[in-house]
């Protein structure tokens, strides 16, 4: 063989050596800090995989991270209570999670937000990336996700399996971030958004039209339905947006058809006029603070009549009113 | 293919490695096979729009050369109308019928003529340029027409500058393609390292700074007046990373097969005034005005009023080059004008830099690149209304807040790429003695590779974005 040939592939090995030691050195410092982040996103996160034991769990995109408060769920219901939603997720997310929620104990209630158009991503499409990077740091400890990411993205897998700081892409500020932070905006995994940026009249939004995903509707009835093996109340919601009424998406039909399967309730606020008004919402489809806060109550008192609430809590409650009632 | 996707890295190294296998009688159908597959992996059909003007322009060299006089004359200009006449069917039909139709509407007259649905071959007019220089130069017997038509189809089709160039010319890459290349260690090795650096400018700066530039573009009305200007000087840099770090993995591709294509980039935004940015930037471009198209105006000759003139075709027509709108021909305009002004004011702008000092160097720096930046409104929003919505905002200081991205910890790593950009081209421009990539000190070297790789994986953007000037 040529000696210029010979020498190439002797300094593509070194480099190729060089290269695996640092991507595995590195990537494990990443990894140790990307998991041991006392807060943020990934702590949620993380505390949502790791076997959640709290009464009620929401599970949805960044539309729950930003609207179902805990601590007005507790303090009405006296049930503890965990947002398990993250941002820019899907159903395919909260199927590969939901499974975590029944591994210590049954939770008294489950909610899951979803949009109108849930059912209608694919892969492939915006927002896949977003996807793929949430998953990827877990598909070495999660059979769920890694099950997900072999579905989905199979090169991304491949990717992530050579490569540690491939899975960790872009994710340094964040660590480095998320360490130093001495504040927590984070509330048992609810967010609160502040302020408002609506600064126009609610519009017809484009009704997504495109087909539900197979896939998507899959994992829908795979969430629902390990939730009611399990007996557990399953509560699916549409939450408000910032806009005017339109018809039933392919997506909404299709949802509804599951649903009706397991005689689960959806509870369809997305154009509840109560709601759609400036000063309750962060941006065109999150609610700010001020409109969490109403919505997590309406949520809340709507569960109680359900009966879903500590019955003991209830007791105590009922007895002094009716003690001071006596006096 | 975009260079930046998986599949071109197994197609690289399968190429390349059997070009160095196969004996060279067999290595020019290898590169045109390879090529013809590259190109049809974006929109298999239209590899008939190129094979229809490389076959008008490879008998078009020939009975250029085999005639004398007018027939000389006649052939070349049958052969310009046809390259000429794709250009203007599939990039600029619509934009000429559109125009039409405003013009009748003024009338109250209805335009007859259809609008076609017709999508943009990839790198149209990079190769139909390319192509346009081969029958020139052979009319003008600078170059001896290529006889065999698979050498010839290949230098038009040459995958590493087939879609996005730089725009060849026949007397540097055809004899090459006749030449004997051997696996030579500094040649591989030189090529990967220009490689590297153009994936790390469009991995790591182009699409990094692309996410910040898009969501502030596609919504002008809803940013401050901050946020504009920092988009705007972002898109200029993401502009260049794009395209320089797209010539640099095509120019590092070739010369790892030890084909040498033209340098197209020179650190156009260390460039000390307009003529000075314009001679490092796009040089394949501007070289190719400047040979078939200023020159022919008649240059710098008949005083400073016909070279104005011929300034501002050049501009123009460059700027309609980039794309089929008006945004793009104020573009070339606007650029123009500064270019005039600077040329006309040469003087007193001379006594200033003296005045100032050493200090000079840096208004000389950074006030054209603040102006290119400010004209480049018109090259990135998708409208003349919406570019000057953007440049209004910015001088009125419109609105309060800097947007940072989504997450807000995203805008690190632009700065951080910026930063990087800056060292590595400062350090090129004022500091030559310092390298990294080609330093004789090979502890030095390597920890160059390393950390460019370690860089590229842990804050690149791997969506795959395609290349900016592929809509050309």
């Amino acid at each position: 063989m040529n000696k210029d040939v010979l020498r190439f592939f002797k300094n593509l090995l070194i480099l190729t050596v060089i290269m695996f030691v640092i991507d595995r050195g590195v990537g494990s410092i990443l990894e140790y800090y990307f998991k041991k982040q006392p807060m943020g996103d990934a702590a949620a996160f993380a505390h949502a995989l790791d076997n959640p034991t709290e009464d009620i769990l929401f599970y949805g995109s960044s539309r729950a991270v930003h609207t179902y408060d805990c601590n007005i769920f507790t303090d009405s219901l006296g049930l503890s209570a965990y947002n398990c939603g993250r941002n820019a997720s899907n159903i395919l997310y909260h199927a590969a999670i939901i499974s975590a929620a029944f591994n210590k104990g049954t939770p008294k209630a489950i909610v899951l937000d979803i949009s109108p158009k849930e059912l209608s991503w694919k892969s492939g499409q915006a927002g896949d990336d977003v996807l793929s990077a949430m998953i990827l740091p877990y598909i070495t400890t999660n059979k769920n996700f890694e099950a997900l990411a072999k579905d989905l993205f199979p090169k991304e897998l491949i990717k992530a399996k050579i490569s540690k700081l491939y899975t960790y892409n872009s994710m340094i500020a964040n660590i480095i971030r998320n360490s130093n932070r001495t504040k927590n905006d984070n509330i048992n995994g609810y967010q609160p958004l502040h302020g408002t940026n609506v600064d126009e009249d609610p519009k017809v939004v484009d009704a997504e039209k495109s087909e539900v995903s197979a896939y998507a509707a899959e994992k829908l009835e795979f969430f629902v339905k390990t939730v009611t093996d399990h007996h557990v109340p399953l509560i699916v919601i549409i939450s408000p947006i910032y806009a005017l009424p339109v018809s039933a998406t392919p997506s909404m039909i299709e949802t509804k058809k599951i649903l009706d399967k397991y005689n689960v309730q959806i509870w369809d606020y997305s154009f509840d006029t109560a709601f759609i008004k400036r000063k309750y919402f962060y941006d065109l489809v999150h609610l700010n603070a001020k409109g969490a806060d109403l919505f997590s109550s309406l949520i809340a008192s709507r569960m109680k009549k359900m009966g879903i609430e500590n019955k003991d809590t209830a007791m105590i409650t009922e007895k002094k009113t009716e003690t001071i009632g006596k006096k | 293919m975009v260079f930046n996707s998986l599949l071109f890295v197994w197609f690289f190294i399968i190429v390349t490695s059997l070009y160095f296998i196969l004996k060279h009688k067999y290595r020019w159908p290898l590169l045109l096979m390879s090529s013809c597959y590259f190109y049809m992996a974006f929109v298999p059909i239209y590899i008939l729009i190129l094979g229809f003007t490389v076959v008008i322009d490879y008998f078009a060299g020939i009975y250029i050369d085999k005639h004398q006089g007018k027939k000389r004359k006649w052939f070349l200009i049958a052969s310009l109308i046809a390259n000429i006449g794709v250009l203007a069917m599939f990039k600029y039909y619509n934009f000429l019928n559109d125009n039409l139709t405003a013009v009748l509407g003024d009338f109250n007259m209805h335009n007859p003529f259809p609008y076609l649905a017709i999508l943009l071959p990839i790198g149209l007019s990079f190769h139909t340029f390319q192509a346009m220089s081969y029958t020139i130069e052979v009319y003008r017997g600078n170059q001896k027409p290529e006889r065999n038509f698979g050498v010839y189809a290949l230098y038009v089709m040459f995958y590493p500058q087939l879609v996005a160039g730089p725009i060849e010319r026949p007397q540097n890459v055809i004899h090459q393609f006749y030449e004997k290349h051997t696996f030579k260690y500094e040649q591989v090795s030189l090529g990967l390292k220009i490689m590297l650096w153009g994936f790390f400018k469009k991995i790591v700066i182009a699409d990094r700074l692309a996410i910040y530039v898009n969501a502030v573009y596609n919504n002008p009305t809803h940013h401050s007046a901050t946020s504009l200007f920092i988009a705007t000087v972002l898109f200029t840099i993401q502009l260049y990373c794009d395209f320089s770090g797209y010539s640099d993995i095509a120019i590092g591709a070739a010369r790892v097969m030890g084909f040498k294509l033209m340098t197209n980039f020179r650190r156009p935004f260390l460039g000390r005034g307009f003529a000075d940015i314009w001679s490092r930037w796009h040089l394949s471009l501007t070289t190719w005005f400047r040979d078939y198209l200023y020159f022919p105006l008649g240059g710098n000759r008949g005083g400073m009023l016909l070279r104005i003139r011929n300034l501002y075709i050049v501009y123009m027509i460059s700027g309609l080059w980039h794309g089929a709108s008006w945004n793009f021909v104020l573009w070339g305009f606007l650029h123009c004008c500064f270019l005039v002004i600077q040329e006309i004011f040469r003087k007193p702008l001379k006594w200033v830099v003296k005045a100032l000092g050493p200090v000079a160097i840096f208004f000389q720096i950074a006030v054209p690149f603040l102006l290119a930046c400010i004209v480049n409104v018109f090259f990135r929003a998708r409208t003349i209304e919406d570019s000057l919505y953007i440049i209004k905002s910015m001088f009125t200081l419109k609105g309060k807040g800097i947007y940072l991205g989504e997450p807000k910890s995203g805008f690190s790593y632009i700065i951080f790429a910026v930063l990087v950009l800056y060292a590595v081209e400062i350090s090129q421009e004022f500091f030559p003695k310092v390298k990294l990539f080609y330093s004789k000190n090979v502890v030095v070297r390597y920890t160059g590779y390393a950390l460019a790789i370690t860089i590229l994986l842990m804050i690149g953007v791997f969506n795959g974005g395609q290349f900016v000037y592929f809509q050309f």
